[in-house]
């Protein structure tokens, strides 16, 4: 490696003061440790200088026998900065609900700072824990380190890529059911198709426990799992009163916020019309010591969210509006192999599902995945005329 | 290479359950309410009885092995070693006595970690890579963040602000995380066209690949001296890098016209109202390391200019959506440029096709009038110049002598009149009362055959041949 050569940073300097936190600190911690961190800190002073970044293109480097999990990175400054001149990143999956004993997360150090630049991300966006910069002959020893410790590799690339959950059942009270368990079942059912990239595009699942949504599931998965409930709501009538009693304006705070106007509080009595109550968890959320969900519980399932690339965002769509998900979990994943199977025959190359079913419509792509069409997936009816009917109507109703 | 037989292949992740806190092992899906003591602090309390309490506290997302550490060996006094991440970057350290709370707050912080980011505050920032591992940023994002929380960092460890607020960076339009549905997200942009490295794009990419990857096919292929290549049509660009994704001999980033947009009133939550996506408020900001001042002013204003106004428990959105978007522009001092109406896909569909205004609007339109009167002075003065008539003169002899030939429209006519008498201040309107003379002088008439037009009188079902 090189000699472990400083470079004067005047500019990163400047981002070691002030409260928060500084990432600049962070790297330089690991100045003295390892040369990659030098250089990279040199290197990165050059970019604040010239305001460009100093990176190239990913090349196809990995771990033997798997096409994701590790994302090449090589700088456009090799010679100036050879400490850099590789810095792949390395991405691990992580555990569901991201929790570690002091033991588990000393391993991975110990494993990182012998491989790599003993930089992280906790966590990168997807939610595996990411290692940041190594070699390509540092991966297959990691590789074979991590496994020996019981740790896998992350997806990337054109495959599912690594499921993530919000805590759900395990501290929060709101959870409609055992997200961590779904993600954790979902995550070792797809190991093939998160390690083998085979897929037009990434393909994300995650799992929410209400519709607060803590892992932006809505926004950002292509199949999003968004816990709710079919019963009514839990009242407790004395602890809405104690709310009221603290100083809680319940009218503005509570009953004017609800997006159906189902609430009533009459001094004693907290009414719930729970038939057109949209478990939207505003007024649980307000007093959660008073509200609870009701008891049959399950989820929602959305389809579709991307970021803009390549045709533009999207939030995601109402496939099925309830499912309890452990017990009908075969039911589901029948109808993620039949997703994946049209969405793998005609998908385009770097075409998102959320994309795919705005290109051949929802309506052939609900044929195709064996659902029916409901109310339940529109804002509204269409409102323009131009109808495609088809000639084989009558055969369908025989 | 290792002995293929020898290696461990997909053993997906380690179970859970080997983490969890005793308290959680023991409680799970067994909890009843919660409750934040402090900034940063909170209880969850169980059917049992049982409490586990949370000490929240901020990473800067980039940790060193050496921190990670540090967080371990707190979790190990304080926490029998246990301690979590949140999907925003976040540590918790978490315990059953309620004794160590204070002391562990301070540790915590003294170790420089600020805690909070529960309940109506700001949490951490999430964010992408930047300049410190990422080929295609327009912009940092560590540092942008490091400097937009050092100024709002008490919207952190303080709960003051009316509600939720989550900010979100992405350094380019990729969009690694869920930048595009949060409160304030700030994204990198590129404002150039790519430059191509003919030299090399053939070599190193599939051209019907890069073709294909254009959103509205701006690409197409060409050779340039000698060599397969591509060109772009740089009117229908609009700078999304996806071509330098797929082929690295197009990159976008540029050191002078690459910069930063703010985009506000996203929200992922399904709470009160349906998520939303993000909107533009600003186009564009200038890359200013170390501390990008503009930015960290545009989101400061922005965050003080709704905390000031909104109702309780009101996300950016929600507070947008009760005072319109005229009323947000006015209060926060920016500008509405075209920039701020979409004109890509679903463009229609932000349109306001109601009218549901409020009376901020209707001051701004009486200006309008005003301008509207200074441009009929304009015009009169213009007049004196160049007469409808001689206008109609030249526009039959451009309709004559193109009959049988060529036909045109209104639109063809007074464009040419306005090239043609372009020193003799000939603007649209004057322009206009030139067609107006041509039709009331019976030389042409308005024909329609699938399209107006302005021809020479011919017999009926003539324009046919």
């Amino acid at each position: 490696m090189a000699d472990g050569k400083h470079y004067d940073t005047p500019l990163l300097d400047e981002l070691t003061h002030g409260p928060w936190p500084s990432f600049v600190t962070e790297i330089k911690k690991r100045e003295d440790k390892s040369p990659m961190c030098a250089d990279l800190l040199g290197l990165l002073e050059q970019s604040y200088q010239e305001k460009i970044g100093h990176w190239k293109h990913g090349g196809i480097v990995g771990v033997f026998g798997y096409g994701g999990g590790v994302i090449g990175r090589y700088s456009d400054l090799a010679e100036k900065f050879p400490g850099c001149a590789h810095f792949h990143t390395i991405r691990v999956n992580q555990p569901s609900g991201f929790y570690y004993t002091s033991d588990a997360l000393r391993e991975l150090c110990d494993i990182w700072e012998a491989h790599g630049s003993g930089l992280t991300n906790m966590h990168g966006s997807t939610g595996d824990i990411v290692f940041l910069g190594t070699t390509t002959d540092e991966l297959e020893p990691i590789f074979a380190e991590l496994t020996k410790k019981g740790w896998d590799l992350g997806g990337s690339g054109s495959n599912v890529r690594t499921p993530s959950c919000c805590l759900g059942q395990s501290r929060c009270e709101h959870a409609c059911y055992d997200t961590m368990a779904m993600c954790h079942k979902v995550t070792m059912q797809f190991q093939d198709e998160l390690h083998r990239p085979a897929f037009p595009y990434k393909f994300k699942f995650k799992f929410s426990g209400c519709a607060n949504d803590c892992v932006a599931s809505i926004a950002r998965s292509d199949l999003s799992f968004i816990g709710t409930w079919r019963d009514d709501m839990r009242v407790d009538n004395d602890k809405v009163g104690e709310y009221v009693e603290n100083g809680l304006d319940i009218v503005n705070d509570v009953l004017l916020n609800c997006p159906t106007k189902c609430l009533r509080w009459d001094g004693k009595t907290f009414e719930v019309d729970n038939a057109n109550c949209v478990r939207c968890m505003h007024c649980i959320n307000v007093m959660p010591k008073a509200l609870r969900q009701g008891v049959d519980t399950g989820c929602t399932i959305l389809i579709g969210a991307k970021a803009p690339i390549i045709q533009g965002a999207q939030i995601a769509s109402v496939l099925i509006p309830f499912i309890d998900p452990v017990a009908d979990y075969d039911d589901l994943m029948e109808i993620v192999d039949n997703i994946w199977e049209i969405w793998c025959e005609h998908g385009k190359n770097r075409e998102r599902i959320g994309e795919f079913i705005q290109r051949i419509n929802m309506g052939t792509f609900l044929e195709a995945i064996g659902l029916d069409p409901i109310p339940e997936m529109v804002a509204h009816p269409r409102d323009n005329p131009y109808i495609f009917f088809k000639d084989d109507e009558e055969e369908d109703d025989e | 290479m290792a002995d293929v037989r020898k290696r461990i292949t997909d053993i997906g992740p380690p179970h859970y359950s080997k983490f969890l806190p005793p308290v959680i092992a023991a409680n799970y899906g067994k909890w009843l309410y919660h409750d934040i003591l402090k900034p940063g602090v909170m209880v969850h309390v169980a059917e049992s009885g049982d409490k586990i309490f949370t000490v929240r506290c901020a990473s800067p997302r980039i940790l060193a092995v050496e921190s990670i550490r540090t967080f371990c060996d707190i979790a190990d006094k304080y926490c029998d070693g246990h301690l979590r991440f949140t999907t925003r970057n976040n540590v918790e350290f978490l315990f059953t006595d309620e004794s160590k709370i204070d002391e562990l707050v301070k540790v915590v912080n003294d170790a420089g970690y600020l805690v909070g980011g529960i309940g109506n505050c700001i949490s951490n920032i999430v964010h992408t890579q930047g300049w410190v591992h990422c080929h295609s940023s327009a912009t940092d994002a560590s540092g942008v963040v490091k400097a937009v929380m050092d100024e709002l960092a008490d919207q952190f460890s303080e709960r003051k602000l009316p509600g939720k607020l989550r900010i979100a960076l992405a350094c380019c339009l990729n969009m690694c995380g869920a930048v595009h549905t949060s409160d304030i997200a700030i994204l990198g942009v590129h404002t150039v066209l790519p430059k191509i490295f003919h030299e090399e794009l053939d070599k190193i990419c599939e051209i019907p690949n890069l073709i294909a990857s254009c959103p509205t096919a701006a690409i197409r292929p060409a050779e340039v001296d000698g060599k397969k290549s591509v060109e772009v049509n740089g009117d229908v660009c609009m700078f999304c890098a996806n071509c330098y994704t797929v082929c690295p001999a197009m990159p976008l980033n540029n050191p002078e016209h690459d910069g930063i947009s703010i985009w506000v009133g996203g929200k992922i939550s399904n709470a009160r109202c349906a998520p939303k996506f993000s909107k533009l408020a600003i186009p564009f900001l200038p890359n200013t390391p170390p501390r990008w001042p503009e930015v960290v002013e545009a989101v400061t204003n922005i965050v003080e200019t709704w905390a000031d106004n909104a109702r309780p428990y009101e996300r950016m959105g929600e507070w947008i959506d009760r005072i319109g978007w005229p009323q947000f522009f006015e209060l926060c001092g920016l500008e509405f440029t075209k920039y701020h109406i979409d004109d890509f896909r679903y463009a229609g569909l932000s349109f306001a096709r109601t009218s549901h205004l409020r009376p901020i609007s209707f001051q701004d339109a009486a200006g309008d009038y005003e301008e509207d009167d200074d441009g009929e002075e304009t015009e009169v003065a213009a007049a004196a110049t160049v007469s409808p008539e001689e206008i109609a003169d030249f526009m039959y002899k451009m309709v004559a002598d193109a009959a049988g030939v060529k036909k045109f429209k209104s639109g063809d006519l007074t464009k040419a009149a306005i090239a043609k008498f372009a020193d003799q201040n000939c603007d649209k309107k004057t322009a206009k009362k030139g067609v107006n003379a041509l039709i009331e002088s019976k030389r042409c008439v308005y024909t329609y055959f699938g399209g107006s037009y302005i021809e020479v009188p011919h017999e009926e079902g003539a324009a046919k041949n």
